[in-house]
């Protein structure tokens, strides 16, 4: 069951289209990677789906009503750029933060320590933000986040500027966030994140959305095109198999080789090719593409249809 | 609902900061150490003069003896020769010389006085005044008038002013109310720049701090400027209060304080004269306010701050630092310096056509209405016409600022200009 549903949404700004008739949806309890080079139009979308904004045309659902103040309520939103009250206390911070999203200050009291509590933070409550080191303010405004218990998550690159320690706890807490039962839609542009979390993506460029799906599915409709062979000896076979008609090379290092190629039989011949020629293989494996490379390739073929102008 | 949980924010995060403590506290005790000093300086000004060494070169004869001078100036008599007495006021042995023509005695007289320069405004009305007495007493004597005649020019006329009220009459308060009437419409404009830049500067914080953006996706933007200009607003009543409370305190300690500079007998009044006595002749006397006035003031004072305070936070949510906003600033500093160059003339003729028509409209009447009405009688629907023009000029520019705002909080980067402002207001 979705429970998001973007419907052919267009966000215009000036003369500039940000975001053009974009259509996807989330579905519950689902982690949801919003994906797009800088620019593309992800902090918009995002923007309308807070209701920040209002699209030009189109129309945004949440639990199949349109987004209103009623289901900003309903969704945390951790934006790219963090922001928190620098001279004001954590603990009232927080409660002003949840009471905000409509909880009573009974509630929004409950929940706040029960999170600071969760992160070991509950020493924090009567110091500063500016008392606080970085790393302490991002779990800070991650609790500011989900204090509220939204129904939909929304991270935007919440990956950005954390150590990797901080990292870690993160992706812990969204994973655990997502075995709840939580619904978190996350964008960003560092697709190896991505392809470790998510479990469905949308794919924008230019303000379009160029692919849309469950990730597994999405991988799989690219073949299984990548060939990566590490070998011994001599590199002479590379040249040879350069020729292999739908073969092409994409990385060479000493001992290690990357091919793309455009039909899983010219695998074998690049295997055949390297044996041939004296040299060792130690490993060859056929593999599907990295959705990085997914994402250059949907991206070239795209833009050279498409020439749309963006802002982010 | 959500407008109550900002306007708390802001007004607690602030009454409780160091700064707005202090500042309630020791504004009052500023304001007392500055009335008092300047009291004090009228009073030392009016018994001290520096010495003056004047000479005085008579061609008449009769005049010179009669003119009367403070003490502190020397008078030489004597040198009549213009070279000497010009090098004498170069070198300094001099500070200046009279000339008295010959013809000082017919028609319209002409002295002159020559000087170093300088000496202040002082100086000069003082010796204007000396010298119109000593020709007119020389050319009374060498008229060879009778007494009576005489008696008629040395009577003094003064003028004493007395209100007449229900119950008699009492001492005329127009000094007293023309002061308060400054003081209201000074601490008016003050509080409307303060507190309008005071709701600006949050207003960048709040996005340079990039709060802004977690907030919108709680808090529809208006909310978000109604909850922040109404909780500055609150926090500048609460020191207007507590400035009222602590003034009115302080100036009933004054009373004898005062008394200390003033010397009754120098006010020809019996050493018995009461505190209230002294204080009257001195010009000081207490008048009664009407609460009316006061009503009025507190009005014009929240319709003023809204008016302007709306506009400096749609200005706050355009720049990123108060730099930025120097020039988007312009136009509403501008409107609200313009009553302020009429004050005088406003308060001076309060019951003028044009001080009647520049305290109704809108931008100016926050400042200008209650300082008419503390100076004068001024009808009730003039001041409730004013204020319902106020209060949808105030509606206009909430509308205004509310577009403004909307966009504003979100753009980042390029500093806009007003232009670009305007373009936001169109934008639906």
């Amino acid at each position: 069951m979705s429970v998001l549903r973007i419907e052919g949404v267009t966000k215009r700004y000036d003369r500039t289209l940000a975001v053009d008739k974009i259509s996807f949806s989330v579905a519950s309890g689902r982690l949801f990677g919003l994906l797009g080079p800088n620019g593309a139009g992800k902090t918009t979308t995002i923007r309308m789906i807070t209701y920040i904004t209002i699209p030009d045309d189109g129309r945004i659902l949440f639990q199949n009503k349109n987004v209103g103040t009623w289901s900003q309520e309903r969704m945390g939103y951790m934006p790219e750029e963090r922001g928190l009250y620098k001279k004001m206390k954590i603990g009232e911070q927080l409660i002003f933060m949840a009471e905000l999203k409509g909880l009573s200050r009974s509630e929004a009291r409950k929940q706040v320590a029960y999170w600071l509590n969760r992160f070991e933070a509950s020493d924090w409550a009567e110091k500063k933000t500016e008392e606080l080191s970085k790393g302490m303010q991002q779990k800070v405004q991650f609790i500011s986040t989900i204090a509220h218990n939204p129904d939909l998550i929304i991270l935007d690159e919440p990956f950005s500027g954390l150590d990797p320690v901080n990292a870690e706890l993160l992706r812990e807490v969204i994973l655990e966030l997502k075995a709840a039962g939580k619904t978190i839609l996350f964008a960003s542009h560092r697709m190896e994140q991505v392809e470790q979390m998510c479990d469905d993506i949308c794919l924008i460029a230019h303000g379009k959305a160029v692919l849309t799906g469950p990730l597994r599915d999405v991988k799989r409709s690219f073949g299984r095109n990548t060939v990566e062979v590490e070998f011994e000896g001599t590199d002479e076979w590379i040249a040879q198999a350069k020729n292999i008609q739908g073969v092409s090379l994409k990385a060479h290092t000493r001992n290690r080789a990357e091919w793309v190629v455009s039909q899983e039989h010219q695998a074998q011949e690049i295997l055949q090719t390297a044996i041939g020629s004296g040299a060792s293989v130690v490993r060859f494996e056929l593999m599907e593409p990295s959705l990085n490379e997914i994402f250059i390739r949907t991206v070239a073929k795209d833009h050279s249809s498409t020439l749309s102008t963006t802002t982010s | 609902m959500k407008i109550k949980l900002v306007f708390l924010r802001e007004f607690m995060q602030r009454i409780k900061s160091k700064g707005f403590i202090l500042s309630t506290l020791l504004a009052p005790f500023g304001m007392v150490v500055f009335l008092g000093l300047t009291i004090y300086s009228v009073s030392l000004g009016m018994e001290e003069e520096s010495t003056q060494k004047i000479a005085i070169n008579d061609k008449t004869g009769v005049v010179a003896p009669l003119l009367k001078l403070p003490d502190s100036y020397t008078l030489k008599h004597g040198v009549v020769d213009e070279n000497v007495l010009r090098k004498q006021v170069l070198d300094g042995t001099l500070d200046g010389y009279l000339f008295i023509p010959p013809d000082a005695l017919q028609g319209d007289a002409k002295l002159t006085f020559f000087s170093g320069g300088g000496g202040g405004i002082g100086k000069q009305i003082l010796l204007q005044n000396a010298i119109e007495e000593a020709v007119r007493a020389a050319r009374l004597k060498q008229a060879n008038l009778p007494e009576n005649v005489k008696a008629i020019f040395e009577a003094e006329t003064r003028l004493e002013m007395k209100e007449i009220t229900a119950t008699g009459e009492k001492a005329d308060t127009t000094g007293a109310l023309t002061g308060i009437a400054f003081a209201m419409a000074f601490l008016i404009y003050m509080m409307m720049l303060i507190y309008g830049s005071l709701v600006m500067q949050s207003v960048i914080e709040e996005k340079l701090n990039r709060v802004m953006e977690v907030l919108i996706s709680s808090v529809r933007p208006f909310d978000l400027l109604m909850g922040k200009v109404l909780g500055m607003g609150a926090l500048g009543m609460v020191q207007m209060l507590a400035w009222s409370g602590l003034s009115m305190a302080m100036t009933t300690a004054m009373g004898p304080l005062l008394l200390l500079f003033f010397d009754p007998q120098k006010m020809n009044l019996p050493d018995t004269a009461s505190q209230q006595q002294v204080l009257e002749s001195a010009g000081f006397a207490i008048p009664e306010l009407s609460p009316m006035l006061f009503v009025w003031f507190v009005l014009f004072f929240i319709g003023g701050y809204l008016l302007y305070a709306s506009y400096f936070a749609a200005i706050g949510s355009a720049v990123e630092s108060p730099q930025d906003a120097q020039q988007l600033m312009m136009p509403i500093t501008f409107l609200i310096i313009v009553p302020m160059l009429f004050i005088n003339t406003v308060i001076m003729n309060p019951d003028s056509t044009m001080a009647m028509v520049l305290s109704m409209i809108p931008f100016f009447s926050p400042i200008l209405m209650p300082a008419r009405i503390a100076a004068t009688d001024v009808p009730f629907w003039e001041p409730a016409i004013a204020f319902i023009l106020l209060a949808a000029t105030f509606l206009g520019a909430i509308w205004v600022s509310a577009r403004i705002y909307r966009i504003g909080v979100l753009s980042y980067g390029k500093k806009p200009k007003m232009s670009d402002l305007l373009k936001w207001i169109r934008t639906a």
